[in-house]
């Protein structure tokens, strides 16, 4: 095993048991600078080692990359070569262009290095080095496919031994990468890393039939199957709805009857189905801020018509038109305007941008953020508040789908510095964010020991982030502190890493919605919408 | 493979600890995993765990906590683990759960 400052590119052939130690990590701030602020790594069992693959970093992110028999591997590594070959196929058509010049112009000058916090979080760990990972497919690339790298094989690069620990480790370090695409911004030559991270997930699914459980068979093919990759049918969906309609009832006072089917109203409002299990308050404000502003809305309760979810982006291209297409048709069969998408970050990017070209006329329905449209209804008074209501400080976490990706930076802004007095900016924001850590499929992704590089290096930055745009007030428990993160993924991730550093519990660290900081401040309702006390505690 | 014993038959968990037959359950099963969480099952434990199994039956998906502790009025993190959601799932004898919750 090396130790991480040491790996060297042509290592990812070594009969090793570990490639690298993950084996130091990024100091946090006050109050996590000390010694036993938080748990180790859970060792990796010895089943594990002999059924995954172990041998990149000891860590598990793909639970259905497992170690075939023998005469197994040839096959594996034929059929790894042959997606990769399709990669530079025009049918792979979005993606052919920037995955060549990435491959081909890519003069190693590490600008990128210095803008993943990954890297940044293991102190400078060479595994993850955004180039690494595209470093080791062209040695591939360049073995198989070019005239230089068959003939003269190390003297031009093509220099290690393609087998199934070689591919296995690619295939686990492509779910070592958010895909934030912070690096892609920062390249000086425009080059994306984080999508040939996505093109090496793609062969893996596409070809192998490899992908995360929980993104895959229990995301997208559950969402296909039932509506929603959380299960949730119409039947359970409209049981949610009926329990939200009571709380909204309890805690504001108001009966509302949230809209659902309703032909050709002017906006479908869709949630990531994870709200209504986890965070119900957050589809509950959304109905209580649109009632209020008398908007034209509805939910769908038909099959792919209540999930905005779309995993299909973070692993296959497939499975993102699939869904995204039924999504397209439950909205046009309602006969509803425009598509509006609640606070999920992925789901923006997959609606918006990532299936835009994927229809078009008849079959297309326009698709909106609720970001802008909320900053509107505040704007024109359509909604009115008392900021003294959200008298604590508040920071907002950036979803990279929504500044990064689609450059939507100012409207929630505008909302918190309207109704938050004490809000205060993390450093850096906006499109220079750091991604939460539980991009890409990261979030959901709990099997075996993954949730251990979640919550101590993928999350690690911006565990630090929010620790310094709350400065002294962390280590002043009487002191409510509000982390706004406006996408379901990202509060996965933030309410794991609260939990795993107990900076709830320790130092009254919070989280949450933008839409709910809005009912929270509306000057209609009395009572606090947002209470602060634990809500798994009568 | 982990495996809890009962009466000396082996029922298999997955990797992560849940049943990997659901139909394999019972009471004694459900005692077991929970020993295994570091939890001694009470009366209040069953009324969360029948709630539950009851919603699952019925919807084929976990209810949201918010509704098991408006109908038990029973605190889940005191009774279960810091982690509720996933502790009464496997104990109930429920896949765990999925999608961005």
């Amino acid at each position: 095993m090396s130790k991480q400052l040491d790996l060297q590119l042509k290592d990812i052939d070594k009969k090793t048991d570990r490639l690298v130690e993950i084996d130091s990590l990024m100091p946090l701030s006050a109050p996590y600078d000390k010694e036993g602020m938080e748990p180790d790594f859970v060792k990796v069992k010895d089943a594990w080692k002999e059924k995954y693959c172990t041998s990149l970093d000891g860590i598990i992110g793909v639970d259905t990359l497992v170690r075939p028999s023998t005469p197994e591997e040839d096959k594996f590594v034929h059929k790894f070569i042959n997606g990769l070959a399709k990669l530079f196929a025009d049918s792979n058509k979005n993606f052919l262009q920037p995955l060549t010049l990435t491959m081909e112009y890519c003069v190693k000058c590490n600008t990128c290095s210095e803008a993943c916090h990954i890297y940044k979080s293991t102190n400078q760990n060479e595994l993850y080095r955004p180039i690494f990972r595209s470093e080791v497919l062209r040695k591939i690339y360049k073995k198989y496919f070019t005239r230089g790298g068959k003939l003269l094989g190390k003297f031009v690069g093509a220099d290690i031994d393609i087998n199934w620990e070689t591919i296995a480790r690619l295939g686990e370090l492509a779910y070592r990468c958010n895909l934030c695409r912070r690096c892609a911004q920062t390249c000086p030559l425009g080059l994306d890393n984080g999508m040939l991270t996505r093109e090496i997930r793609k062969i893996f699914s596409q070809e192998l039939g490899i992908a995360p459980t929980f993104l895959h068979s229990k995301g997208s093919v559950r969402q296909l199957e039932t509506g929603s990759s959380t299960g949730i049918t119409k039947a359970a969906l409209l049981d949610n709805l009926e329990f939200m309609e009571e709380d909204i009832e309890e805690k504001t006072g108001r009966k509302i009857k949230i809209p659902i089917d309703k032909k050709s109203a002017d906006i479908l409002l869709t949630h990531n189905t994870g709200e209504f299990m986890a965070w119900p308050e957050n589809p509950a404000a959304f109905a209580i801020l649109f009632e209020e502003a008398g908007l034209n809305w509805t939910l769908s309760s038909s099959m792919m018509g209540y999930d905005n979810v779309n995993y299909g982006i973070w692993y296959d291209d497939n499975m993102a038109q699939k869904i995204a297409l039924q999504q397209f048709q439950a909205a046009k069969e309602l006969g509803v305007r425009r598509i509006v998408i609640g606070e999920c970050g992925h789901a923006h990017k997959a609606a918006a941008i990532s299936a835009d070209r994927m229809t078009y006329g008849e079959n297309k329905v326009p698709v909106e953020s609720c970001l802008p449209i909320l900053w509107e209804l505040v704007r024109t008074k359509r909604l009115t508040f008392n900021p003294a209501k959200n008298n604590f400080p508040v920071t907002l976490h950036d979803p990279c789908n929504v500044v990064r990706q689609m450059g939507i930076v100012q409207p929630q802004r505008n909302i918190i510095k309207t109704i938050c007095p004490g809000f205060r900016e993390m450093t850096p924001h906006g499109v220079d964010n750091y991604c939460c850590g539980g991009g890409s499929g990261f979030a959901i992704m709990q099997s075996l020991n993954f949730a251990d590089f979640r919550n101590k290096v993928s999350t690690r930055v911006k565990f630090d982030q929010i620790l310094r745009a709350f400065g002294d007030d962390v280590g002043n428990r009487d002191i409510v502190k509000y982390v706004c993160a406006p996408c379901s993924n990202c509060k996965g991730a933030i309410r794991d890493m609260l939990a795993y550093y107990q900076a709830t519990d320790k130092f009254n660290i919070h989280y949450g919605g933008l839409v709910e900081l809005m009912v929270n401040a509306l000057s209609t309702i009395d009572k606090p919408y947002l209470t602060f006390t634990d809500e798994l505690m009568p | 493979m982990d495996f809890i014993e009962i009466d000396s038959k082996k029922i298999e968990l997955n990797e992560d600890g849940f049943l990997k037959e659901l139909g394999e359950w019972n009471t004694g099963v459900a005692e077991a995993i929970s020993l295994q969480e570091g939890i001694e099952l009470s009366e209040k434990h069953w009324i969360v765990i029948t709630f539950v199994r009851e919603y699952y039956t019925k919807y084929n998906v976990p209810p949201m906590m918010k509704k098991v502790l408006k109908s038990t009025g029973l605190n889940l993190k005191e009774l279960f683990s810091n982690n509720p959601v996933e502790s009464v799932m496997k104990i109930a004898g429920l896949p765990k759960p999925t999608g961005c919750v």
